[in-house]
């Protein structure tokens, strides 16, 4: 047919595409239309062939009442008559999330007057992460579309609460992450029921953990006491530093077991460790803690070594030959 | 102890004094990591009664006074939406304000148009004349300013013919796809294909949407519907066996990036419609518009009438469905099987 | 100098105006519609006045502002530019429009480009300035070089009078008096050697219509004698038949032309309309120097600097006189307007044996003080004999602006005075003063409390008997001035 490639396209149009003519041939070209949309696969031919030349409908006056015979509109109805998308944004592959964004995007254009809070007082949600809100939709959403569409809807969020409309607030549960796990918080930790605290360190490759109970302020790490474990004063100050900035020195016994790494880290898992079990004693004190910088995880480690280095980056000396 | 006691003895003789950080500086202690205060508390009632950091009366200050300056500020604005709600009707109105969304939003009938209104969107504006296609010469009115200039009338013309093509592929039940990918057509693109019925595809065309349909678009829903587009869900089944859809009529606003699309379209015989250009070749598209695809009005413009063509063809489909008549041909679902389906379930 | 940006157009409203003006009647009507858009109204770009050849190095930026706009600066409504919509062939981006000022105007170099891109630039530049220039409320006079004393100020002459405001084309050009401000002819001085060569060519293929002319010109030349002999002679002039020129009668007075070059120089400069420089003293440079006419243009510096390239006023003020005056609130009207500030941009100084007076920036215009260059004045403002980085903000002091006049390559020149001190004082503005001058000698404001106010309604001597009750300095003022004094000993 002359519709199978562009070219055939062309050549037909040319016969219509002096302006002059144009007009005159309008009409004629809509009465062959139909032929034009024969050949598409689910468009099929009029059953009625309108003979007159029509106008835009818009213009049309109602009238031209034909007598049909009756018809059975219960069977009409439920005569299928087309397959069609659910979603306008079929063509576009993942038609569900340009739903979503299009859905919050005019819910922005709506509501975009009303006052807002500064991001830090909007309230906390927890939005879905992309792997989440991919298999809640069931679409292979790209990974920058989703943050574009989280844009909008921390905009969204910002508007004050106390003006939040419901439609809005309907919309942005929707990408709200199920459970809520910003609304539940963890256990507060216990003392056991022996009156031991326990508490996990880590620093560089030492793991430690320290049990405390009140006491006379013995220490004892791996069975050992202080001094015989860390014979450097620099190690045993960090070791007890939660207790000594808390001035609880006296106050506690400390039984600590640690294993792995240096001296240093060692020491300073028990730090780690120490300062934990006594949160769990005292809460009050971690403001105190959290300055004197005891319950602050460092999380370095020692870097990799590379090839054509000789250290994590020290380089052999460059030789000319 | 003394050093507090001087600061508020000394304090603002000190002030005045030029040198007055140094001196304050050689009060200050550097030493203060052991803190001496709160050593000989019990330390049973404090593991009961968490310490709460007292705040200090400015702290207390700025929190209430921010909260009440918001409290303040949402109440007005409460107060001045009640007001605009209550006196919107009192005063005089304004008539004819310029409303730049008014194109997208409120677009004219095909009926409508005319060549000032072509002309005060920006339409008849072609590309530099080094950016010249010679397939467009017949299109082209001029050249000013170092670009060629459309003819006004021949964008009047094509963009009628264009607005029946697509008021009849509405009427006849076809599936209409605009096509707009490029900045700030978005809005327009959606606004037509609401209008029409149709279908919208304003980011990326996805290569192979057509040609390879059953990988791409197969897992998107689809439903059967009656001559009243209500859904038919006994049918839904029958549907699985069936490929993806196909648009029996594409409106392209960018068919110089669209390149892919367009042949995907040719490949599968869908007529399309594009404004083209005079850089734009116009022999990629069935229906050529030559106007300007730069300007967001003038897109806003040629995809509003379009968008307006499709509903009023949507409109005599309905209409024509009212009377019983199904003006194109159903598609075929095996029908005998499906209609003693639901009857079993009955029974069962 | 500012025509076009008299109006700032809004292309992105274009509406097409009624059809009932004067439409060519066989254009089409698209063709009608687009000559009347207001995109296609927009002026075409001027051409930058060239600069005179020169051997000296010229240290200027490329990225400067132009002594004068050469294209329309366009705006465009709140609504629009929040789209980016500026009526032209695309949007333009927010980040270069509106994303740097609340209020932008651009000009369009190019509607659209090869890289697909409108090439356009913000036009604050000019059009700041011209709003700056119009805060001043200045009328244009016609230059004349006389500020270099400030004891001769010129007298102002707008060049908005008939007499003064024509060209070859105006209706009053035949009128004795007459002046204008324009001729067909280029300025032979300003020309350099090769747009004189192009000159010299057009003329070369316009010599048979010249030829005419000089015949024409001949033959009334004779009739007028013919009639004048007449009329000595107390013949009946209404007799008098035409003078014949005949062709040997022209031959032979084109070799008188060209033997003499006095005449001839008249006769040129007659015909191919061309400005005249200023007069040459002929007993310097003998008989051989060709005669030109006496000037004709409206002012004298535009016949040694050549007539300028737009109008005398530049478009930047429509005025005729300075007759406004500002009337006080509490001390009257005003004798001053109210003075500028202008800021100091270069010190005066020397420089390779030479002195300079300082320059000085007002409304957007650079200017020379009209300090004398030799000895300083003890009462100058501050920065002006030295530069001081302490000044907060740079040096500025106050002046009164009394002239403006267009120079014939379209730059603004501002002739300006130091506002007195009681002008400053009667529009409550001073000049910066050192904090320890201000604290220890007697400030401006109470050494004016003996001092009257120049006001217009009344002679000096009825102001001098009535000392103005001034407000008290404020007694913050005095205790703050006071700390300052005791902490920095």
């Amino acid at each position: 047919m002359a519709w199978s490639s562009s070219n055939c396209v062309v050549h037909a149009m040319q016969s219509i595409r002096s302006p002059t003519v144009l007009r005159a041939l309008l009409p004629q070209q809509s009465a062959a239309r139909p032929n034009i949309l024969r050949k598409v696969s689910l468009l099929p031919t009029p059953l009625q062939q309108r003979t007159n030349v029509r106008n835009y409908a818009t213009e049309l006056q109602p009238g031209e009442v034909q007598a049909a015979a009756e018809i059975d509109f219960e069977q009409f109805k439920a005569r299928p008559a087309r397959i069609v998308p659910v979603s306008p944004s079929y063509f576009s592959g993942i038609p569900k999330f340009y739903d979503h964004l299009l859905q919050i995007e005019r819910l922005l254009a709506q509501h975009t007057t009303l006052p807002t809070v500064p991001p830090s007082e909007a309230p906390r949600r927890a939005w879905m992460k992309i792997a989440q809100f991919r298999e809640h939709l069931g679409e292979e959403v790209p990974t920058k579309k989703y943050m574009g569409l989280l844009k909008v809807v921390y905009r969204l969020n910002c508007i004050d609460p106390k003006l939040l409309p419901a439609e809005v607030d309907a919309a942005l549960q929707e990408f709200v992450r199920p459970g809520n796990p910003l609304g539940e918080k963890p256990k507060p930790r216990e003392l056991d029921g022996m009156g031991r605290a326990r508490g996990k360190g880590k620093r560089k490759e030492s793991h430690a953990v320290v049990y405390l109970v009140e006491g006379e302020g013995e220490v004892l790490v791996n069975g050992k006491t202080l001094n015989e474990v860390f014979p450097r004063v620099h190690d045993r100050e960090s070791a007890t530093w939660a207790l000594r900035c808390s001035a609880r020195l006296d106050k506690y016994n400390v039984f600590a077991r640690v294993k792995g790494g240096g001296t240093t880290g060692q020491a300073e898992a028990i730090t780690l460790a120490l300062a934990r079990a006594l949160m769990i004693h005292e809460p009050g004190l971690k403001p105190i803690l959290r300055k004197a910088g005891v319950i602050t995880v460092d999380p370095r480690r020692v870097e990799r070594k590379k090839p054509g280095h000789m250290k994590a980056r020290k380089m052999p000396t460059w030789v000319k030959r | 102890m003394i050093v507090r006691q001087l600061y508020s003895r000394q304090g603002r003789q000190l002030l005045s004094v030029n040198r007055q950080a140094s001196i304050l500086r050689r009060f200050q202690s550097t030493e203060t990591q052991t803190p001496t205060t709160t050593v000989e508390t019990a330390v049973k009632v404090e593991t009961e009664e968490p310490v709460i950091p007292v705040p200090t009366e400015s702290a207390l200050d700025n929190s209430t006074s921010s909260d009440s300056i918001r409290l303040a500020a949402t109440e007005a604005f409460s107060r001045q939406r009640q007001n605009v709600k209550n006196f919107k009707k009192l005063g005089s109105v304004v008539r004819n304000k310029y409303w730049p969304d008014a194109l997208i939003e409120n677009p004219p009938l095909p009926s409508q148009i005319t060549l000032e209104l072509l002309l005060a969107n920006q339409t008849h504006l072609g590309h530099s004349t080094s950016r010249w296609n010679p397939s467009n010469s017949q299109y082209i009115f001029g050249i000013r300013d170092g670009i060629h200039i459309i003819s006004l009338e021949l964008t009047a013309a094509y963009l009628r013919r264009a607005a029946k093509v697509v008021e009849e592929v509405a009427a006849l039940g076809g599936l209409i796809l605009f096509v707009g990918t490029r900045q700030g057509q978005k809005h327009a693109v959606v606004r037509a294909a609401e209008l029409t019925g149709g279908y919208h595809v304003f980011d990326r065309w996805i290569p192979g949407s057509l040609t390879n349909g059953n990988e791409i678009l197969g897992s998107c829903d689809r439903k059967v519907v009656n001559a009243f587009d209500e859904e038919l869900p006994e049918w839904a089944e029958r549907l699985e066996s069936r490929g993806s859809l196909k648009p029996d009529l594409v409106v392209c606003l960018n068919p110089l990036e669209s390149t892919v699309l367009l042949h995907e379209c040719g490949l599968n015989n869908v007529p399309t419609i594009g404004i083209i250009d005079t850089d734009a070749d116009s022999t990629k598209v069935t229906y050529p518009i030559p106007a300007n695809d730069d300007s967001l009005r003038s897109v806003s413009l040629i995809a509003g009438v379009l968008g307006r063509a499709g509903e009023a063809g949507q409109r005599r489909r309905f209409e024509s469905a009212k009377r019983g008549v199904l003006g194109y041909r159903s598609v075929s679902l095996g029908k005998k099987d499906v209609a003693e389906r639901p009857e079993s379930e009955d029974a069962a | 100098m500012f025509p076009e940006n008299q109006l700032f157009f809004r292309i992105s409203k274009t509406l097409p105006l009624s059809s009932t003006s004067m439409a060519a009647v066989n254009a089409s009507p698209a063709a009608n519609l687009l000559r009347k858009s207001r995109l296609f109204a927009l002026p075409q770009a001027l051409n930058l006045h060239p600069e005179n050849p020169t051997i000296r190095v010229r240290s200027e930026s490329n990225t400067a502002t132009l002594p004068h706009p050469i294209r329309a600066s366009i705006i465009t409504p709140r609504s629009s530019l929040l789209k980016g919509d500026w009526g032209l062939k695309r949007p333009l981006p927010a980040l270069s429009t509106s994303n740097k000022s609340r209020k932008p105007v651009v000009r369009v170099n190019a509607i659209d480009t090869f890289e697909h891109v409108t090439d356009f630039e913000s036009a604050q530049d000019h059009t700041v300035t011209l709003r700056k220039f119009q805060e001043l409320h200045m009328p244009m006079s016609l230059p004349a070089r006389a500020n270099y004393t400030q004891s001769i100020t010129t007298r102002h002459e707008s060049p908005f009078e008939t007499h003064l405001d024509n060209t070859a084309t105006s209706e009053g050009i035949d009128k004795p008096g007459a002046r204008r401000y324009r001729h067909t002819g280029p300025f032979l001085p300003g020309l350099s050697e090769a747009d004189f060569n192009t000159y010299l060519k057009k003329v070369q293929r316009e010599k048979p219509e010249l030829l005419r002319k000089l015949r024409e010109r001949f033959a009334t030349q004779l009739n007028t004698e013919r009639r004048k002999q007449a009329q000595d002679n107390g013949e009946e002039l209404e007799a008098l038949a035409p003078v014949q020129v005949t062709d040997e009668d022209f031959q032979k007075y084109l070799r008188v032309l060209r033997s003499d070059p006095g005449a001839l120089g008249l006769a040129i400069f007659d015909l191919l309309d061309l400005p005249s420089g200023l007069p040459v003293p002929r007993e310097r440079f003998g008989p051989d120097c060709y005669q030109s006419p006496g000037t004709v243009l409206s002012s004298p510096e535009y016949s040694v600097r050549g007539p300028p390239s737009t109008h005398p006023s530049g478009g930047i003020s429509y005025t005729r006189s300075h007759a406004l005056t500002y009337n006080h609130p509490e001390h009257g009207p005003q004798v001053y307007q109210r003075p500028a500030e202008a800021r100091v941009l270069r010190r005066k100084g020397r420089f390779k044996g030479a002195s300079f007076r300082a320059i000085v920036g007002v409304g957007g215009i650079a200017l020379e003080d009209g300090e004398p260059k030799t000895f300083s004045d003890p009462n100058a403002p501050h920065g002006i004999t030295y530069f001081d980085s302490a000044i907060p903000g740079g040096a500025k002091y106050y002046v009164t602006p009394y002239r403006a006049m267009m120079e014939s390559d379209g730059r603004i020149r501002l002739a300006v005075h130091r506002a007195e001190p009681q002008t400053r004082f009667a529009y409550g503005v001073q000049n910066y003063q050192k904090p320890e001058a201000a604290a220890t000698t007697r400030s401006d404001s109470s050494r004016l409390r003996r001092r009257p106010i120049q006001r217009l309604d009344r002679s000096r001597t009825d102001s001098l008997s009535e000392p103005l009750p001034l407000p008290a300095e404020p007694t913050e003022d005095v205790a703050r001035n006071l700390m300052r004094t005791l902490t920095q000993r």
